[in-house]
C-alpha cells in the first residue's frame, strides 16, 4: 500500500530518469525494443520497493539493476562474448538531438564520435559519470568496478577525449 | 559480473603513495574532486606544485568534463511506449490507491487558516470600493503581527525639538494591548496633500512635497521639509544576456549597500514585488546534475521565495497582510536583517473563482526529450484533475503552426481534456504562427468577470509564437495583461531555455514564471499553489521602505535587482509590477548596518566631530523603518496605499523563528552560488547549519530537499 505522496514520487522517477534508463539499456542490448523491456522491468522492480529503501540512492539503484536485467537479457540470448564485456556502444550512431543548433552540431558530432571511439568499459563510466552525473562510488556499486578501477578508467577516457576533442575544450 | 581489477593493478596507486607523474589516474580524480582518501589530496597538490604539467591537465579535465556533461545531456533518448508507460501507470495506481485519495491531494490547496476571509468576497467588496479614503477610526482589529508597538510614552518622542514638523508612520495599534504588534495600516493615501502620520490620535500634517510639488513617491515619515523630490533611486538598467550552452541568463549585478546620505531620499529604497521561482528550480536542475549553476540564473528573490513561510491571514480590508521580523544577519553578525513578508488572501475550495484557462503549447520537436514535452503533458494532467465544472480549458499548440487541439471544454469533462493532452506528440520545428493570438482570443471569448483568466504558455524556450518584432510580442502581452488575461510561463527541458525572455513575458503579462523540473515541482506550483500560480489577488504591488537615518547608516536589499523602481514610481500606477496570488507569501529581505555597529572599531576617534551629548542621542523615533505598499485590486486600475512601521527589539539569530532563519540559510546559500562579495562569514556547512535549525514541520519535504542541495554544492567543491 502506497500513500498517493508516495506514488507521486515513484511516478517522478519514471519521468526524470526514464531518458537515462533508455540510453543506458540501448548501449548495453544495442536495441531499442529491448531497452524498453529493460526499462520496463526495472520501474516495475522499483515499485515493488519500498520507497525509504530506495530513495537516498535511487539513481544507483535503478541503474544497477537495468544493467543487470540487460545484461541478463544479452546472456540469455548468448549474445555476451566475454563475462564482462557490456557491448556497451553497440548502438548505431547516435543521431545529434533535433534541437541543436547548427554551431553546436560539429561539437556534439565530434564528442559523440569521440566518445563512440573508446573501449566500451571506459565509455559507459563516462557515461554514467558525465551524462548521469554519479559518483564514482556510486559507478562503482553499478559496474562492481573497485573504485580505483572506476577511476582508471575515467582516467584513461578523459586522456584520450582530451587528445581528440583538443580544440573544442575552452581555454582554461 | 567480476571485476578483473588484477590485471590494472600497475596503474592504481595505494592510498598515499606520492604522485610522480600525469598518467596517475587520482589526477583526475582530483579534477572531478572524486579522490576518494585524504592523503590523496595531499599527494596530489603537492605534485601539482611542482608540476605545471599536471596543472594544466587539471585545468583541461574540469574544461572537458564540462563540456562533456553540457554536451551529453542533449543526447536523444529512445522512449518507452505510451502502452509500457501505461502499464506501469497502472502498476502504480495498483500498489494502493483508496478512492478517496485524490481528494486529499485537492484539499491540500486550501490554506488552513482560509476560514478567515473568502478570497471572493474581498474582490467583490473591494471593487466597488475602489479609492476610498478612510479614517483611521475605522482600522479593523489589528490581527496580523507585525511592526513593533510603540513603547508607552514612546508617543511623546514622536516630535522632534529642533522645529521640524513631524510624520509618523501610520500607527493602527493604538489600544490594542498585549501582542505589540501592528498592521495592515487602516487608510488609503492619494492624492496632492494627504495624512501622513496619525500616532495615537495625534494628526500631523506634512508640508513637503507633496503639497508643494506632488511627487508620487511617498513623503518621507522621518524627516521633514525635504528639499526636492527628485530621487537618484536605481532603475531599470539595460540587461545584456549571457549565453550558457544554449541557455541564456540575463546578466546582472547584485544590489550594493546603498548609504543613507544628505540626499534626503536615500533614505527610501523601491522595488516591485516577485512572486517567481523558476531561478531555484533551475539552479537545483544543475545542482542535482552535479553541475555548478551560472551565477547569473541565481535571483535571490526567486530562491527565497521558492519557500512557503508561515505568516498570518489578511483580516483587514487590504488583501495581504504584511508582517516584519528582525534578527541579527548570520553572515555578518553587526548587521542586522529585517525580513518583510506579504501573505495573500487564500480562500476555500468551493469560493475558489472559476477558470478560464487556455493553455499554449510549445510542440515542436525540440519538445521531445522526456523532461519537456512528457513532463509538460504529467504536469498539466494534475492540474486538470483539480478543475470542476465552473471551469473551462482550451490548448491549443505550436510548432511549425498553430493548432485548436481542444476547444474550450468544461473542466467536468476530464476525459476529453485529459485525451487531448495524451494526444500531443512533438515533432516539427517552431516557425513563426498566430499561436498567441489565438490563444488570448479564446482567453477573452470566453472571459469570466470575478474569474481567472490566463493564458499558460509551455515552452522550453522558443517564444515564436506569431509575434517576431523585437519588443512586438512584450507589447501584445502587456495589452492583453490589461485586459484582464493574465499569463503564466511555464519553462521545461534544457539546454535551450531562455530564461530572461521568460521572465520579461511574465512580467508584462501580469503574471509569473515557473521552471518545472520535476513532477514534483509541477505539483507544487500546479496542484499545491494552484491558488497562487493562477489566481491573482492584488497586482502592481510595490514596496517602498523608508529607514529611519536615526538607527540606519545603509541598507541593502537582497534580490530583486530587475525589479527597482525609481522612488517616484511608487505612486505612478502606469509603472508595472509583481502580482501576488492567492495564499502566496512573498518575501524581501533587507540588511541594514545600524548606526551603533561601525565597522571601523580598529579607526581613531574622531578629533573633528564631537560626540553628540546623551542628550541629543536619544533617539526621537524608535522606528526602524517604515514599510509603504501600494497595490491594486486585480480588476482594478487606480493603487491602493497601506504602510506598516517597525521597531527592531534587536533579537540575535538564534532567538529568530524558524522561518527567518530557513530563509536567511536560503539567501546566503543563493549568495554562495553567485560567489556574492556579500556572503560575510557564511560558508556552505554554516549555511546548512542554518536551514536546519530553521526546518520546521517541512509537511512537503521541500526544506529537506534544500538541505540535500545545500550538500550536493559542497560536494562540487567549488564553493
Amino acid at each position: 500500500m502506497k500513500t498517493s505522496e508516495n506514488r507521486l514520487w515513484f511516478r517522478s522517477q519514471m519521468v526524470e530518469h526514464e531518458a537515462a534508463l533508455m540510453r543506458y539499456a540501448a548501449r548495453i542490448t544495442g536495441d531499442e525494443n529491448r531497452a524498453r523491456d529493460v526499462v520496463q522491468e526495472t520501474f516495475l522492480r522499483l515499485f515493488r520497493q519500498e520507497r525509504e529503501a530506495v530513495e537516498a540512492h535511487v539513481l544507483q539503484w535503478l541503474f544497477t539493476v537495468c544493467r543487470n536485467r540487460a545484461l541478463d537479457v544479452l546472456r540469455k540470448e548468448g549474445r555476451m562474448t566475454t563475462t564482462d564485456e557490456t557491448g556497451f556502444a553497440a548502438l548505431q550512431s547516435p543521431d545529434p538531438p533535433p534541437d541543436a543548433a547548427l554551431e553546436n552540431q560539429e561539437t556534439l558530432e565530434r564528442v559523440f564520435a569521440s566518445l563512440d571511439r573508446l573501449p566500451s568499459r571506459q565509455q559507459e563510466v563516462i557515461r554514467l559519470k558525465f551524462q548521469n552525473g554519479l559518483s564514482y562510488k556510486e559507478i562503482s556499486g553499478i559496474t562492481s568496478h573497485s573504485v580505483s578501477y572506476v577511476g582508471v578508467l575515467i582516467h584513461e577516457g578523459m586522456k584520450t577525449l582530451r587528445a581528440s576533442l583538443g580544440a573544442l575544450i575552452p581555454e582554461a | 559480473m567480476t571485476d578483473n581489477n588484477a590485471q590494472n593493478d600497475s596503474k592504481m596507486p595505494r592510498p598515499g603513495e606520492p604522485v610522480t607523474h600525469s598518467e596517475d589516474p587520482r589526477l583526475t580524480a582530483y579534477a572531478l574532486d572524486e579522490l576518494q582518501h585524504v592523503e590523496d589530496r595531499v599527494a596530489v597538490e603537492s605534485y601539482l606544485d611542482s608540476s605545471s604539467e599536471g596543472r594544466a591537465q587539471t585545468e583541461s579535465t574540469r574544461a572537458l568534463a564540462d563540456v562533456l556533461s553540457e554536451k551529453l545531456a542533449t543526447e536523444d533518448a529512445p522512449q518507452l511506449s505510451p502502452e509500457q508507460r501505461a502499464s506501469l501507470a497502472s502498476a502504480l495506481e495498483g500498489q494502493g490507491a483508496r478512492p478517496g485519495a485524490r481528494r486529499a491531494v485537492l484539499r491540500r490547496w486550501v490554506t488552513a487558516a482560509a476560514a478567515l476571509v473568502l478570497g471572493v468576497l474581498f474582490w467583490r467588496v473591494l471593487s466597488g470600493g475602489g479609492l476610498v479614503s478612510e479614517k483611521p477610526a475605522a482600522a479593523p482589529a489589528p490581527t496580523v503581527a507585525v511592526a513593533e508597538k510603540r513603547e508607552a510614552g514612546g508617543l511623546g518622542t514622536h516630535a522632534r525639538s529642533a522645529g521640524r514638523s513631524v510624520s509618523g508612520a501610520v500607527d493602527g495599534s493604538q489600544g490594542s494591548g498585549g501582542g505589540g504588534s501592528r498592521v495592515d495600516a487602516p487608510f488609503d493615501t492619494y492624492g496632492s496633500h494627504e495624512v501622513v502620520g496619525v500616532a495615537g490620535g495625534a494628526v500631523n500634517e506634512i508640508t513637503g512635497p507633496a503639497a508643494s510639488s506632488p511627487g508620487p513617491q511617498k513623503s518621507l515619515g522621518y524627516l521633514s521639509s525635504p528639499k526636492s523630490a527628485d530621487s537618484d533611486a536605481l532603475s531599470l538598467g539595460e540587461r545584456s544576456v549571457v549565453p550558457t550552452g544554449g541557455e541564456s541568463y540575463a546578466t546582472f549585478t547584485e544590489n550594493p549597500f546603498q548609504p543613507l546620505t544628505q540626499d534626503r531620499y536615500s533614505a527610501l529604497s523601491t522595488f516591485g514585488i516577485d512572486v517567481d521561482t523558476a531561478s531555484y528550480s533551475i539552479a537545483r536542475r544543475y545542482l542535482n546534475r552535479g553541475n555548478v549553476p551560472p551565477p547569473d540564473a541565481v535571483r535571490l528573490e526567486e530562491f527565497i521565495n521558492a519557500f512557503d513561510y508561515a505568516l498570518p491571514e489578511p483580516t483587514g480590508e487590504h488583501p495581504f497582510s504584511v508582517s516584519l521580523d528582525a534578527a541579527t544577519a548570520p553572515w555578518s553578525p553587526r548587521h542586522r536583517l529585517v525580513r518583510i513578508g506579504l501573505k495573500g488572501a487564500a480562500f476555500e475550495e468551493e469560493e475558489r473563482p472559476p477558470c478560464n484557462l487556455v493553455f499554449l503549447l510549445d510542440v515542436s520537436g525540440s519538445m521531445k526529450a522526456q523532461d519537456k514535452l512528457p513532463l509538460l503533458i504529467e504536469s498539466l494532467k494534475m492540474l486538470v484533475r483539480e478543475l470542476d465544472a465552473t471551469d473551462r480549458v482550451a490548448l491549443v499548440t505550436y510548432a511549425s503552426g498553430s493548432q485548436l487541439v481542444l476547444p474550450p471544454t468544461s473542466g467536468a469533462d476530464k476525459t476529453a481534456i485529459l485525451a487531448a493532452l495524451d494526444g500531443l506528440s512533438a515533432a516539427g520545428s517552431t516557425h513563426a504562427s498566430d499561436g498567441i493570438q489565438q490563444a488570448y482570443r479564446l482567453a477573452e471569448e470566453h472571459f469570466v468577470e470575478g474569474g481567472v483568466n490566463r493564458v499558460l504558455l509551455a515552452t522550453d524556450g522558443d517564444f515564436n509564437v506569431g509575434l517576431t518584432e523585437e519588443n512586438e510580442l512584450e507589447t501584445f502581452i502587456a495589452a492583453k495583461a490589461a485586459s484582464g488575461v493574465f499569463l503564466t510561463v511555464l519553462g521545461f527541458g534544457t539546454g535551450n531555455l531562455q530564461d530572461s525572455k521568460a521572465e520579461i513575458l511574465a512580467d508584462r503579462g501580469n503574471g509569473n514564471y515557473a521552471y518545472i523540473d520535476s513532477l514534483n515541482e509541477a505539483d507544487k506550483v500546479l496542484v499545491r499553489e494552484m491558488g497562487a500560480t493562477l489566481v491573482t489577488i492584488a497586482k502592481d504591488v510595490k514596496i517602498q521602505v523608508e529607514f529611519n537615518p536615526e538607527h540606519v547608516v545603509s541598507y541593502r536589499l537582497l534580490g530583486y535587482e530587475n525589479r527597482a523602481l525609481a522612488a517616484k514610481d511608487f505612486r505612478d500606477d502606469t509603472k508595472d509590477a509583481g502580482e501576488i496570488g492567492a495564499g502566496h507569501t512573498v518575501t524581501a529581505l533587507y540588511e541594514i548596518v545600524p548606526v551603533n555597529a561601525p565597522d571601523l572599531v580598529g579607526a581613531v576617534d574622531l578629533k573633528y566631530q564631537v560626540e553628540a551629548s546623551v542628550e541629543e542621542s536619544v533617539p526621537n523615533n524608535p522606528e526602524t523603518l517604515t514599510v509603504n505598499l501600494r497595490y491594486k485590486l486585480p480588476d482594478g486600475e487606480v493603487g491602493r496605499e497601506f504602510s506598516v512601521s517597525f521597531v527592531d527589539r534587536e533579537q540575535s539569530f538564534e532567538e529568530a523563528n524558524s522561518d527567518f532563519r530557513f530563509a536567511a540559510a536560503v539567501a546566503a546559500f543563493g549568495m554562495a552560488l553567485r560567489q556574492s562579495d556579500h556572503r560575510g562569514e557564511s560558508d556552505l556547512g554554516a549555511i546548512y547549519e542554518w536551514a536546519a535549525s530553521g526546518k520546521g514541520t517541512d509537511p512537503y519535504g521541500d526544506r529537506a530537499e534544500f538541505l540535500r542541495l545545500v550538500r550536493q554544492a559542497q560536494g562540487l567543491g567549488r564553493y
